[in-house]
């Protein structure tokens, strides 16, 4: 108490307007820091006038760079832009049949895909059989992401809670559009397989949608299922599920063990093998990903 | 070949990711430490295996991603280089973890301790699945795999300064993804390949025609300029300075002795499994990356002269390393690269030994990581003084360490070039100088008489001997990968052989 005060004696000789319960609460208040972050230390007047010194030639740098790097920027943007127009040109031509890239390799695609893959689908079967370990590349991507954003955003205790938003237009076309949006996201998951969608574009509906929700019903209503830990939990837990179903199909497949999956009946919602399951693992990892970033970017924004 | 052998570059890959994965599920924040140094440890343990038996059979092998065989599927391929490059590299993120422990523990807070080391862990998976990759898009997706956590890895720090250098790094590390991404499109435009032996085929078909001949080159400069500025070469080194001063002690191990390596893999593969040297000095790429890596020595040398941070000193010591691997693969022959690929992994053991060492003889100075605050330092913790001085001494080219022998396998690769012998060869001379110049006051300084007067922080007791053992270990592969010169180099040129 008495080296608050003391403290608070220095500082009230620059903040006169400040008063001593403030200051306490301002001290209490500081954010907590990692231990070595350096505090700020006092300049001597030495330190200063050096200081003032390299300043001003610093800004007189500043200012020169400045000026070259606007010149300097145009130019490299316009030789850039020449060497791709160039180069654009030169490209074959969209949708030629001789095109180079329509080789053996699409041709396999399109001509087998729905025998081998059993996904009527064929950027399904794609993306989830033949290139199967790109998209689990690709999911982690995303998991990496949510991960960082949680690591930097997430703050140790919970923030006050934002009120619900009094928003009446808002609230009731929400009320009826989130189970219509939720419904459409889960199908276009579902039916990943047999009709354009699948996973990713699946899972984007459905992240609207509890992003929807958040803007609804605020978040504290939203956190009483949807935890950050939980989410955290089934992102982990659908990314598990990938790499397991996918590292079986990997290592029979190399070894060249047989034990396939059935393909089951094209066109069936039952079909397809793995890319059923795998499908509504990504759409998972979409939707928590949409949704985590949505909640804590607004949470540090109130 | 025996079942668990085959299987090893894939169980690589999935044990690393899925350790990964469940780290943030773990309730206590060491588990996740020891769960993810288990983890590399074990693949350390299957790569060494692999190394040893591939060396023995001498050949290399393609691993079917799932049912699909080679143009169709996804492939992983596996030769004694790719064996010896992903042991090194499991062996110094063990040790970068293990020595950065203390470090950790100081600048993260706990309750973020469990992400950073899966993040970490994410970042040794993408490194290890871009030495195995035998597919252009699966090393796209693993480069930016690589860019999300080694950004993120940088700002778990809670500074300013850190902030802003990993904003920057961030900036940088897109463009160069986009740069490689756009030169993969166009690739794929004109071949309609990613796979990289298909790749080799068609390209070489196109140039017997004589077709598509400017966006040929086009995408071999995107994907080089992109790696390039992913691994820090030299105009585009703006971010690494302040990336590496600014992180923890692990980050920046990490970053310097892997990150950066793995982008050189992919590099290498681009060169010698996609275009071929014949095609690359054809398109004057060869040139390219020669006089990028000849300037990048000398220019990055002088302005690590001028810092006052050993941090930042370190850092731009780093971007003079890596323009000595582009000199080496921009000699356009077989020794350069195999040089190249030796300049890689010395690079890889001296410098996290160098951070590693640093990060405690901060700790033991002043706090800070001016020259001014670390006088001395060496006498408080002399294992780490001798971390920074083997490894100082050691870039600088002192003989029976991994660096002198970095630069006879460079030189000796010079002579038999063309017009690059004499360039090659001054630069090596000059940038030796130069890395002594800035080295030995460094290593003069830390094991001066403290200032009179100075007040040092309590030494910190615990589980220092974690990092006793890490430097130790660093030391002994420093003065092994000196020593043995010859064993590795032939690993090396077996696997280059394998490699085309």
């Amino acid at each position: 108490m008495l080296e608050d005060y003391e403290a608070y004696l220095k500082y009230v000789a620059d903040h006169p307007k400040v008063s001593f319960e403030d200051f306490r609460k301002k001290r209490e208040k500081k954010p907590r820091q990692a231990p070595s972050v350096v505090e700020e230390y006092d300049e001597s007047e030495e330190d200063a006038a050096m200081e003032a010194e390299w300043n001003e030639g610093h800004i007189h740098r500043m200012k020169m760079w400045q000026r070259s790097y606007a010149v300097l920027s145009v130019l490299v943007s316009a030789v850039v832009l020449v060497f791709f127009f160039q180069v654009s040109i030169q490209l074959p031509p969209f949708g030629d049949p001789t095109n180079p890239d329509l080789n053996e390799v699409t041709e396999r695609y399109i001509e087998k895909g729905l025998e081998e893959t059993g996904a009527t689908n064929i950027v399904a079967g794609l993306i989830l059989d033949y290139r199967a370990f790109d998209t689990f590349g690709e999911s982690t991507v995303l998991f990496a992401a949510t991960m960082s954003v949680i690591l930097l955003l997430r703050r140790p205790r919970p923030v006050k809670d934002s009120p619900i938003p009094r928003d009446r237009i808002l609230q009731m076309v929400g009320l009826v559009m989130i189970p219509a949006v939720m419904m459409f996201g889960i199908y276009v998951v579902l039916n990943g397989h047999l009709s354009p969608g699948g996973g990713f574009s699946g899972g984007t509906v459905m992240g609207c949608g509890l992003i929807l929700a958040y803007m609804v019903m605020g978040r504290s209503r939203l956190e009483h299922y949807l935890t950050p830990n939980r989410l955290t939990g089934v992102t982990v837990a659908c990314l598990c599920t990938y790499g397991v179903l996918k590292g079986y199909s990997f290592i029979t497949g190399a070894n060249h063990i047989g034990w396939e999956v059935p393909k089951g009946k094209p066109g069936a919602i039952f079909s397809s093998g793995f890319i059923l399951p795998l499908n509504i693992c990504v759409g998972i990892i979409v939707a928590c990903t949409m949704y985590t970033f949505f909640s804590l970017f607004s949470e540090r924004e109130d | 070949m025996s079942f668990l052998t085959f299987n090893i570059p894939m169980l690589s890959i999935f044990l690393s990711l899925l350790s990964a994965v469940i780290c943030p599920m773990l309730p206590k924040k060491n588990q996740a430490f020891h769960l993810v140094r288990i983890v590399e440890l074990i693949v350390l343990a299957m790569s060494v295996y692999l190394m040893v038996q591939l060396m023995t059979i001498r050949e290399s092998f393609t691993y079917m991603m799932g049912h699909f065989p080679a143009p169709w599927g996804n492939e992983l391929r596996a030769g004694p280089l790719e064996a010896l490059l992903a042991t090194c590299f499991s062996l110094v993120m063990v040790l970068s973890l293990t020595g950065g422990a203390e470090d950790i523990r100081r600048d993260i807070m706990p309750h973020r301790q469990n992400r950073y080391c899966l993040l970490m862990q994410l970042l040794y998976t993408a490194v290890i699945a871009m030495v195995y990759t035998n597919d252009l898009f699966t090393g796209y997706v693993f480069i930016e795999i690589a860019a999300i956590t080694a950004c993120i890895a940088v700002v778990a720090k809670e500074s300013g300064h850190s902030t802003v250098a990993a904003m920057r790094y961030f900036i940088f590390s897109s463009l160069g993804s986009g740069l490689v991404l756009m030169g993969i499109s166009i690739l794929y435009c004109i071949t309609g390949h990613l796979l990289m032996e298909p790749l080799q085929v068609a390209i070489a078909d196109l140039c017997q025609k004589g077709l598509y001949q400017l966006p040929l080159t086009a995408s071999a400069v995107l994907m080089i300029l992109g790696l390039s500025i992913k691994s820090a070469q030299f105009p585009f080194h703006a971010w690494l300075p302040d990336a590496y001063s600014s992180g923890t002690t692990a980050t920046s191990a990490i970053s310097s002795g892997l990150v950066l390596k793995g982008y050189m893999v992919l590099l290498l593969k681009l060169i010698l499994r996609v275009y071929g040297l014949g095609t690359l000095a054809r398109m004057h790429m060869c040139n390219l990356m020669f006089i990028m890596g000849l300037l990048g020595m000398l220019i990055t040398s002088v302005s690590a002269i001028r810092q006052e941070n050993v941090n930042r000193m370190v850092a731009y010591s780093s971007a003079a390393q890596i323009s000595y691997i582009f000199l080496a693969f921009g000699m356009g022959n077989l020794a350069g690269l195999a040089a190249g690929c030796f300049q890689i992994l010395a690079h890889a053991f001296t410098k996290p030994m160098i951070f590693v060492g640093t990060g405690a003889l901060i700790r033991a100075g002043q706090g800070r990581s001016f020259w001014s605050d670390i006088r001395g330092a060496g006498r408080r913790a002399p294992l780490a003084g001798i971390a920074f001085t083997v490894g100082g001494l050691s870039l600088c080219g002192l003989p029976l360490l991994a660096g002198f022998a970095a630069k006879y396998q460079l030189g000796s690769a010079a002579i038999s070039c063309g017009w690059q012998t004499y360039p090659a060869l001054f630069g090596l001379a000059v940038s030796s100088v130069l890395n002594a110049v800035y080295f030995i006051p460094g290593i003069l300084v830390i094991w001066n008489r403290p200032p009179e007067g100075a007040v040092f922080p309590p030494m910190p007791r615990s589980s220092t001997y974690q990092h006793k053992i890490s430097v130790i270990c660093f030391l002994i592969a420093n003065v092994f990968l000196g020593s043995m010169v010859g064993t590795v180099m032939m690993v090396i040129n077996r696997g280059l052989q394998l490699f085309s």
